[in-house]
């Protein structure tokens, strides 16, 4: 059976995690008052008709009407086929709101991510290997300093630097440039820089704390002892097992920062990305909308918990799902 | 035997900065090893032994260690080797033909030495290994002088194959396909005794025993066909059948490719069994040296002596020696042992380590009672301990 087995139920588990959530979600949705209904019967009264009638007909119109497990049947088929219903805020289906935010976003957090993955485990390294050294309190700064920083806050001060005084990047993000160009590049810059140095701290100082461990490894004496150079020593020898632990630690920082602080990078960049959408839907109390970047965040982190599990056995041998 | 040293050690100091101060390791340490022999190092646990092993390619972390003095390597072909690919780090002690002029380079950048050449061929030299720059020393590091660990369980790393690892280490010092290097870590799992050497190649450490994996070790460290192994250890942490399986197999290894041997261990009774010359260190000092049968028939020193009774049948088996090491950071006046010693007298506190005093031309004891005017019968219980001659190493 082996890996291939355990991928395949892994993945027909995150349909059954997405079920719990959807479920939850549903019960407290249909618990809760639905704005929709409220505001249809408030402006029928303020017209002079009949807020009952009103409210009954606006049910009608969204399916309200019908019993409890019909209409929970209706919508877990709805989640699972791509339906998830209607934006009133966009005047849209919530599928096409999602995947055209999902596009500015995807944008600025695939370069931001592949460089936090990159530079995080270098910069750990380069402290471990000097450890207790200047470059080692230079490089601990310079990320705890980007750590602790609150992102929107840096953001806002880089804009007003870079953007106002200096006039090197634009203030207001364009949606009409193409994707790969340079006036792209430039005015992606900014969040970028913010979101790596905002989440390169912590994977450093794990890094730093995970290859310290391994520097002095009598596996590392071994390769010594072999003649293997100190970089080659470094890149072979010390980063693959620190990248076992550090994987548990990446995914975890990477699943909060796309949650949390994409919505505000994106609210001080104008970004019209899923966080920004979110922000919006929350505000409009666009209940569909919610729902339907509460999915994707699920897939995202049922997916990312995935893909750690698969790097566990490709870094070390040792960890084995064959038997499980 | 030739009558210069493959490897000639002296005055090695290793010093670590600690928090708690300078901690002396090794304390000026004198030893030879001869092409095809086995010298051991013993003493108890702290005593330095590891330290100095390590030292030797400088293995030891730096910072926060450094080493000291010189170790001069005598293999013709690595000072021919380094000579050629480092031409600013030669020194020329003497022109064409004369061996005789032993003066050192001034030049700390210097580390080729060349003694002798004959039509422009260096037909003599050394390497001092202690001032060569790591990048030199790499080439000597698993090519010309091999490593093998105490710990089997931790030496090899979890990640890779063993294939892999002994590829790596093939392939750090010959210019070969990976094919090749592959076949050669075939030849050598078989020469060590791993059955079914093809399929095991792609094994991870962790699916092989503790005896397997030290097995896989030495193959790793045989790769280059080494003139000296450095042996830390090697059968500690094995149990005592497999222990006599390693040793047997490493007196096979040596006959067939004609290595030597620093083997460093505390077990007497495997001192007995491989070595042919023995230094007994303690506390970074060198107390007595000897051939093997000296080191057991006339155990000199007071340590030495205290060291053997320790043994199952010694008259001191279950009491062991009293007291423990002396703190490292903070060395003590006089002889190292002096504290722990039931002969000391009051010219053991004063001055540095007594200078070794010789018995015969491969004994030597750094003890004052073999010093002018003592009488050694006290320590060996008997009179027919050879007289001290003189009472320095001068002699």
């Amino acid at each position: 059976m082996g890996l291939g087995w355990y991928i395949t139920r892994r993945v027909a588990w995150t349909f059954v995690v997405t079920l719990i959530i959807v479920s939850v979600t549903f019960i407290l949705l249909s618990a809760a008052p639905n704005p929709e209904v409220a505001k249809a019967a408030t402006q029928a009264a303020l017209q002079g008709d009949n807020p009952a009638e009103a409210e009954e007909r606006i049910r009608m119109i969204r399916g309200l009407d019908k019993p409890f497990t019909e209409r929970y049947l209706e919508y877990v088929t709805g989640v699972y086929t791509l339906n998830w219903g209607w934006s009133t805020m966009n005047n849209e289906p919530v599928t096409k709101s999602v995947f055209e935010a999902l596009y500015y976003t995807a944008q600025y957090s695939i370069p931001w991510t592949l460089l936090t993955i990159t530079l995080g485990p270098i910069a750990g390294l380069y402290s471990a290997a000097s450890q207790y050294s200047w470059k080692d309190h230079v490089a601990t700064g310079i990320t705890f300093f980007g750590y602790a920083i609150p992102n929107f806050f840096f953001g806002i001060v880089l804009l007003l630097i870079f953007g106002v005084q200096l006039g090197w990047v634009p203030v207001l993000y364009n949606t009409d440039v193409p994707v790969f160009s340079l006036a792209n590049a430039k005015q992606l810059f900014l969040p970028i820089f913010v979101l790596v140095t905002g989440s390169i701290g912590g994977i450093m100082r794990v890094s730093r704390n995970e290859s310290s461990e391994y520097m002095n490894a009598d596996f590392v004496k071994t390769a010594k002892a072999k003649g293997v150079s100190r970089y080659r020593i470094y890149a072979r020898h010390v980063l693959r097992p620190t990248m076992v632990p550090l994987s548990t630690t990446m995914v975890g920082q990477l699943l909060a920062l796309f949650v949390g602080s994409s919505l505000l990078v994106e609210i001080v960049f104008g970004i019209p990305g899923i966080g920004r959408l979110s922000y919006a839907a929350i505000i409009a109390q666009d209940t569909s909308v919610v729902l339907g970047f509460t999915l994707f965040f699920t897939f995202l982190a049922t997916i990312s918990n995935l893909l750690q599990d698969i790097v566990y056995t490709v870094l070390d041998p040792r960890i084995s799902f064959d038997d499980r | 035997m030739t009558d210069t040293p493959l490897l000639a050690v002296e005055d090695l100091t290793t010093t670590f900065k600690t928090d708690a101060g300078l901690l002396t390791a090794v304390g000026g340490i004198d030893f030879d090893i001869y092409e095809g022999e086995t010298v051991c190092i013993v003493g108890e646990s702290g005593s330095g032994k590891t330290v100095a092993s390590e030292s030797i390619t400088r293995l030891v972390p730096s910072p926060p260690g450094e080493v000291t003095g010189s170790v001069e390597f005598r293999d013709l072909e690595t000072v021919r080797e380094l000579a050629d690919a480092f031409p600013k780090a030669v020194f020329e002690v003497a022109e064409d033909g004369a061996a005789e002029d032993r003066g050192r380079p001034v030049d700390d950048g210097q580390f080729v030495v060349v003694e002798q050449r004959r039509n422009g061929e260096i037909t003599r030299g050394y390497v001092d290994l202690a001032r060569t720059p790591d990048k030199a020393l790499r080439r000597v590091r698993g090519g010309d002088i091999a490593h093998v660990f105490q710990n089997p369980q931790d030496a090899l790393n979890h990640c890779y194959t063993v294939g892999w690892q002994i590829v790596e280490a093939v392939q750090m010092h010959e210019d070969v396909s990976k094919g090749e290097a592959r076949q050669r870590a075939i030849e050598l799992l078989n020469d060590v005794g791993i059955p079914n050497a093809a399929a095991r190649l792609d094994d991870y450490p962790h699916e092989f025993s503790g005896g397997q994996k030290q097995r896989v070790m030495i193959a790793m460290a045989l790769v280059t066909n080494p003139d000296l192994l450095i042996a830390d250890e090697p059968t500690t942490a094995l149990d005592v059948t497999v222990q006599a399986q390693i040793l047997k197999l490493l007196s096979e290894l040596q006959e067939e490719y004609g290595m030597g041997i620093l083997f460093i261990t505390h077990d007497l009774g495997v001192v007995a069994e491989v070595a042919d010359r023995v230094v007994v260190m303690y506390a970074g000092k060198v107390m007595e040296r000897g051939t093997v049968y000296e080191i057991f028939e006339q155990p000199s020193h007071p340590y030495t002596r205290a060291l053997l009774e320790c043994l199952p049948g010694g008259g001191r088996a279950a009491a062991g020696i009293g007291g423990s090491l002396p703190d490292p950071t903070d060395p003590t006046e006089g002889c190292r042992f002096a504290e722990r010693c039931e002969y000391a007298v009051d010219d053991c506190f004063v001055g540095g380590q007594p200078e070794e005093a010789t018995l015969t031309d491969d004994h030597s004891v750094s003890c004052v009672y073999y010093h002018e005017g003592r009488d050694a019968s006290v320590i060996t219980g008997d009179d027919t301990t050879p007289a001290a001659s003189g009472g320095t190493a001068d002699d």
